[in-house]
Formats: structure tokens, C-alpha cells, sequence
């Protein structure tokens, strides 16, 4: 089944076709879904919602874009969704808290391990810090857009994200995985 | 091995952008459920619903064609058989057994008496069947009942004697059919001592009064199993009347020029031929449920347009035995062809053993300053004065560096299937044996899937709902069966059977599998 036609039969309901796109996208999505919730349990859930929402909306789907866009998309609103109807507590306008981050190299230990280290410490953030993060870090949103989706100031925004960070770099460096590397100038 | 990142957004972003994970498999279930649960339901039974309607229909229209052709060949043919008893010079007693009721009146009042140049025979009967029997001796005639029934003049005839065996010996008939006893209340049966001269026959009238009473109670004929009953006793009356009867046991009165041609000369069967006439119906359409557990031994062939991904799989996977499991419901027509359905389960697996290699490749980049120049003061221009500062040039060491490493996973694919056949055959008996041939094609339905796939250098698991095995297709087979039967109607059987591929049994990848199976089975029958 190439691509085109693949994508048509998925428009009309074609559950081969489904299946297909299941199986190509399912696992890196999923893989998404992780770094948004806190456990397997929930971003199972987030998998099984957004491939609902992917199924139902197939015939907005535009057939000249690319598909895997469109779902990486539909999966990330749902991710957004999700925060949204489970945030127990509307985030404080803290507007103080910007500290002033340093550009330190960090250093990082090569393992099979790390990746998994990575995902563990996200699913540790708050749920807030840890869709600010995600959202700015790798789905390139900028503060504004992320303000606008989660209905916060940009000031909260950027001031989640720094804590974030930092709560980020603390756990790596208890758990030894990064070392901060002295820059040229603090060598001298 | 150490890598370096500018800020933790670069470290996140370049470990996880690309990571992934193999997703639970509950989740395509779920989804399936709440997506797909309609479609799946109607994939499943509308062929178990066409397989089950037309079965029913077949055997609802021969059971009901069998039921019509019996009932009107028994009108018909108390219409026009007749019962001719020729002279015989042993009684007949000793003939049938005599055992049965006398529920066939003699009533002095209703005895019709024929001239005995007349053909002596009888009319009576309602057959099933119209079996004819024909005897070439006139001698062997003679000592036989032949029974008719000519209902159309009221009157039956009992012959007892031999006149018209010269012109009747290579025609007579015998046309039986069962018909309730009670009937034997319309029937009368006179007998008459003509003469006791040699030449004189003696004829024996059954008389018909009543039609309609005859015909009411057809209605009431057990098809199958009243027949020989029936027939038995019908004709067992009539010989215990007819012996009954001062038959004088002439064997020279044989009329030569008195034969009516109108009227249907039947032989008296034996009771092997009444028995084998009444069982001809039911022996024309006959039924075979069958139970049978076979080994698989399967030939996988992989192919793909990568010919090392075909080599790869053709290498390191291995075919293992397997179960199939089948129930069959046959019609058998005319003891001969074989048409049916039935239901089974079969499984698929084999062996396999992957290497997964994780290539990782990293780059790390050493920066170094190295010293390029002097910068002295702007108005120390013949440089006697110490510099004032230093030019360093940065240089960008790069070094890229690949680290592999490789896990193998061994397991089991596997998948099973609800199938549903339908086969036709050929039967051939030799005794206690019967060889059967049969062609068969099937309808397969994924019913359970687990394994793992090694496709684009990556394994792949899957269960039933992301399964590579096809959810459905069709396989056609040829078998051959040996039935031997150990006891009444029921049946020992082994069976070989060959499924050549014809169909890739992998759905969605890269990869064709194509499966060669040879089917050993062993079951028991029972038929009948």
C-alpha cells in the first residue's frame, strides 16, 4: 500500500489502513505520550485517546500534508487537553522567580541507560513544569503560544520553565548522570 | 564516554527527540473495541450464518423432496400395482414370516369373484418405491406372491396360480408401499375355490373399497422406519389369507391366452429385495459428521524485493509442528459424492531467532586556543614595549565516534484461526473400508496472534490486533481419507491432506511468508 493511497483508505474508514498507520506512528507516539504523563498507565490512556481523536477527525485530515505531522499534532493537543482537564490547581501568576541561568557545558555520561534516565526525571516534574518543558523544548512553542494553549501569562510560562530546569539539573546531577563542566574562564 | 551539551533543553532534545518505545498492546485492543467491535462482529458470522443457511436448506429441500416423492408414488401406485399370487406348490407360510397381524378382513360380503381366465393377481400396495423385479423362470414365479393394487376398479386381484406366468414371466413387478395397518379395514381380500381341476386357477380378489380411507391414511405413513415393518406384515397377511384359502395346489393350471395386458404382472419379492427397496431412499441421501485432529507439518517460503531480508528470515526462522482441529457435517448423495461444511481451529507458528543492533553514533569536539599573535600598544609601532594582549586562535577538533551493540531475541510467532470449510468429494466402498476424496476450500479468521518481527532493524512485537499474520484469508486444499468402519455406522478414519500456498499470510510488511501444509489426521465418523 504506498503512501497516497494508504492515506485514502484511511479517510474512508479502511481498518487495514488504520492498522497500518497504527503500527508506523503508535510506538513514537506513545513515546510522546510518556514524556507528558507521569506513568505508562497514563500515557497508554493519552495513546488510546488521541488515536480515537485520530480516527474520528480522518476526514479533516488533509491528504497533501504529511501524515505523521498531522498526527504528532493531534497527539500533542491531547497531551494539552489532558493537562488541562486534570490541573487540580490553576498555576500562581509567580512572576518573581527568573533566575538568572547560567550557560554552563554539561557533561554527560554515554549509556544505554540514559534515555530512560531522561524520561524518569520528566515524569518527575511537576505536571505544569513538566508541559512547559515539553511543549518549549520539543515541540518549539514559544511562550506565547504556550501562554495561549495552557491559558496562563507568559510570565508563568517562562518562569515554570526556568524551575523546570532547574529541578531538571538537580535530580540529573544527584543521580550523577550530568556533571557541570567548568568553562575556560573559571579554569583560568 | 563522555558527551558534552550547551544547556539541559540540548541534552533533553537530543536524547529524546528520536527515542522510542514499543507501545502496549491493550491499546490497539481497546481501540479495536471501541473503533472496530461492529465490523468485526459481522466479519465473524455472516459466513457462520451462510454456512449454517445453507445447510439448512439442503437438508430441509431433500428431506422434504424424499417425503413427497414417497407420498406420491404411494398414491400412485395403489392406482396400478397389482398382487399376483400365482399357484404356488408350497405354501406361503413357510415363506414370510407369519407373524404378523391380521388386520387385513376377510369379509365374505365384499369377495369379489374373477374367471379364472383373468390374470390371476392381486392389487394392493402403496410403494415408496417402484422397484421392479423381474424373473426370467417361470417356475421360480410361480412359487412367488406378486402383489398389485388397481384401486381404479375397486378391486384386487390375488392370483394363485400360474396362468399367466408365460406371458408375464418377463414383466411381472412387484410396487410396494407402506401404508398404515388400519387400512386393512378397507381392504377386503375374497377368495374363491374356483375349481379344483388342474386347469382351473383360482383367483383371490383383494378388493378396495374405500379410496379416500387409503388415502387418509397415508397421511399417517412413517416414512421411514413403518416401511419394512409395514410391508412385512401387509404381505404376511395377505399369504396368511391366501394359505388360508382351499388353493388347491395345481401346478398345470397355467392359462396361457388369459394374461391382462393392462395390468402390471409383478413377482412377489424376497425380503432381502423389500428390504433393500426401503432402504434405497434413505441409502440415496446420506449424512457423515465427522470429528478429525490432524498434524501440521508446514514449509515456510519467505520472499521479499530485499532478497537478504527474504534470506534473513528464511534462515532464522523454523517452521514447528502444529494442531488443526475440524468438525464436518457431509451430505452424501447417492453413497457416492460428498458435500459439506463444517468448523476447525488451526494454528500457525514457528521459531525464530533475531539480532537487534543498536547503532549509536556520537561526536565529540574539542575546542583549543593556540596562540596566533602579539597585539602591542598603537603607538609602540616598533613593538619595544611588552605586548599588551595575546591573539589566540580557536581550533575545532571533531571526532565522530560509533558504538554498536546487539541483542537477540528468540521466541515463538504464532497465530491461530477459526476456519470454516466446505468441501465436496467422491466415496468409493470396498467392503468395510470406504476411500473418500475430497476438495475443500476454507474460509480463516484470526483468532489469537503473539509473536515479535524483525523488520527495518528493529523488532517489532505484535499481538492479534497489530498482528502480521492476515486477520483473514482463504486456502484451498485437496484430502484423502480412508474410513474404516469398526462398528454399525460408525467410522475410523486418517486422513492426508495438502494446502499448497498460494496466499502471502503476512499482512502489511515488507516481508511475504508463504506456507506449503501437509495435514496428517486421525478422527472418527459416523454415518448414516
Amino acid at each position: 500500500m504506498d503512501n497516497q493511497n494508504l492515506k485514502k483508505k484511511f479517510i474512508k474508514g479502511n481498518k487495514r489502513a488504520f492498522d497500518t498507520i497504527y503500527s508506523d506512528y503508535s510506538n513514537a507516539m506513545y513515546s510522546v505520550c510518556l514524556r507528558y504523563t507521569k506513568n505508562t498507565d497514563e500515557a497508554a490512556d493519552m495513546l488510546q485517546n488521541a488515536f480515537i481523536k485520530i480516527y474520528e477527525n480522518r476526514k479533516s485530515f488533509n491528504t497533501e500534508f504529511e501524515l505523521g505531522s498531522w498526527i504528532k499534532r493531534i497527539v500533542i493537543n491531547t497531551a494539552i487537553d489532558h493537562y488541562n482537564k486534570n490541573k487540580k490547581m490553576i498555576l500562581v501568576q509567580d512572576e518573581s522567580y527568573f533566575e538568572t541561568e547560567v550557560e554552563t557545558t554539561i557533561e554527560v555520561e554515554a549509556s544505554n541507560q540514559l534515555k530512560v534516565q531522561l524520561l524518569t526525571t520528566i515524569s518527575l516534574l511537576p505536571d505544569g513544569y513538566r508541559t512547559i518543558f515539553n511543549l518549549y523544548v520539543f515541540e518549539n512553542l514559544t511562550h506565547q503560544e504556550i501562554a495561549t494553549h495552557l491559558n496562563i501569562s507568559v510570565n508563568t510560562s517562562k518562569s515554570q520553565l526556568s524551575r523546570a530546569r532547574k529541578m531538571l539539573k538537580i535530580t540529573l546531577e544527584k543521580q550523577n548522570i550530568i556533571k557541570q563542566k567548568k568553562s575556560n574562564a573559571e579554569r583560568a | 564516554m563522555q558527551k558534552e551539551h550547551n544547556n539541559i533543553d540540548e541534552l533533553f532534545k537530543s536524547e529524546l527527540s528520536d527515542f522510542e518505545t514499543v507501545a502496549p498492546f491493550f491499546v490497539k485492543q481497546q481501540l479495536d473495541k471501541k473503533l472496530f467491535k461492529k465490523k468485526k462482529f459481522i466479519l465473524f458470522f455472516i459466513p457462520t450464518l451462510l454456512c449454517i443457511g445453507l445447510i439448512s436448506i439442503i437438508l430441509y429441500s431433500t428431506t422434504n423432496t424424499t417425503k413427497k416423492i414417497s407420498q406420491t408414488s404411494t398414491q400412485n401406485s395403489l392406482k396400478t400395482q397389482t398382487i399376483d399370487k400365482p399357484n404356488t406348490p408350497t405354501p406361503l407360510k413357510k415363506k414370510r414370516n407369519t407373524n404378523a397381524n391380521n388386520n387385513i378382513n376377510s369379509t365374505d360380503n365384499s369377495h369379489v369373484i374373477q374367471n379364472s381366465t383373468k390374470p390371476k393377481q392381486s392389487n394392493i400396495g402403496t410403494p415408496t418405491h417402484s422397484t421392479t423385479v423381474v424373473k426370467n423362470n417361470s417356475k421360480e414365479s410361480q412359487n412367488k406372491n406378486s402383489i398389485s393394487a388397481t384401486p381404479s376398479t375397486s378391486s384386487a386381484l390375488v392370483g394363485n396360480n400360474g396362468l399367466n406366468s408365460a406371458k408375464s414371466k418377463n414383466k411381472q413387478k412387484s410396487t410396494i408401499t407402506p401404508f398404515n395397518n388400519n387400512v386393512n379395514n378397507a381392504i377386503d381380500i375374497s377368495k374363491n375355490d374356483l375349481s379344483k381341476s388342474e386347469n382351473i386357477s383360482k383367483t383371490h380378489t383383494v378388493s378396495i373399497q374405500n379410496d379416500i380411507s387409503i388415502n387418509a391414511n397415508l397421511d399417517s405413513i412413517e416414512i421411514n422406519n413403518t416401511k419394512e415393518t409395514f410391508i412385512d406384515s401387509l404381505s404376511n397377511n395377505l399369504q396368511t389369507k391366501i394359505a388360508k384359502s382351499p388353493i388347491p395346489t395345481s401346478k398345470d393350471g397355467i392359462n396361457k391366452t388369459e394374461t391382462n395386458s393392462d395390468s402390471i404382472v409383478s413377482a412377489p419379492p424376497t425380503d432381502s429385495e423389500l428390504h433393500s427397496s426401503f432402504t434405497n431412499t434413505s441409502k440415496h441421501i446420506g449424512y457423515l459428521f465427522s470429528w478429525t485432529t490432524g498434524l501440521n507439518l508446514s514449509n515456510s517460503t519467505y520472499s521479499s524485493e530485499n532478497s537478504l531480508d527474504a534470506n534473513y528470515f528464511q534462515a532464522n526462522n523454523t517452521d514447528k509442528l502444529n494442531f488443526d482441529h475440524n468438525i464436518y457435517a457431509d451430505l452424501i448423495v447417492k453413497d457416492k459424492f460428498l458435500i459439506g461444511s463444517g468448523i476447525g481451529l488451526s494454528k500457525q507458528s514457528y521459531a525464530y531467532s533475531y539480532d537487534e543492533i543498536l547503532t549509536t553514533s556520537f561526536t565529540t569536539t574539542d575546542t583549543s586556543l593556540i596562540f596566533s599573535n602579539y597585539i602591542y600598544a598603537s603607538n609602540d609601532t616598533l613593538q619595544e614595549f611588552p605586548p599588551i594582549d595575546s591573539i589566540y586562535q580557536m581550533t575545532i577538533d571533531t571526532t565522530t565516534n560509533t558504538s554498536t551493540s546487539k541483542t537477540t531475541y528468540n521466541g515463538v510467532n504464532q497465530a491461530q484461526y477459526v476456519h470454516i470449510p466446505f468441501q465436496i468429494g467422491y466415496l468409493h466402498k470396498i467392503n468395510k473400508l470406504m476411500i473418500g476424496i475430497q476438495a475443500n476450500i476454507r474460509y480463516n479468521l484470526l483468532y489469537n496472534a503473539s509473536g515479535r518481527l524483525y523488520e527495518n532493524n528493529k523488532i517489532k512485537a505484535f499481538d492479534k490486533t497489530n498482528s502480521i499474520f492476515k486477520t483473514s484469508y482463504f486456502d484451498v486444499s485437496i484430502k484423502t481419507t480412508l474410513y474404516y468402519n469398526f462398528y454399525e455406522k460408525i467410522f475410523l478414519h486418517g486422513s492426508i491432506k495438502y494446502t499448497p500456498k498460494l496466499n502471502n499470510t503476512f499482512q502489511n510488511s515488507t516481508i511475504k511468508r508463504e506456507l506449503n501444509n501437509y495435514q496428517f489426521g486421525l478422527g472418527i465418523s459416523y454415518k448414516f
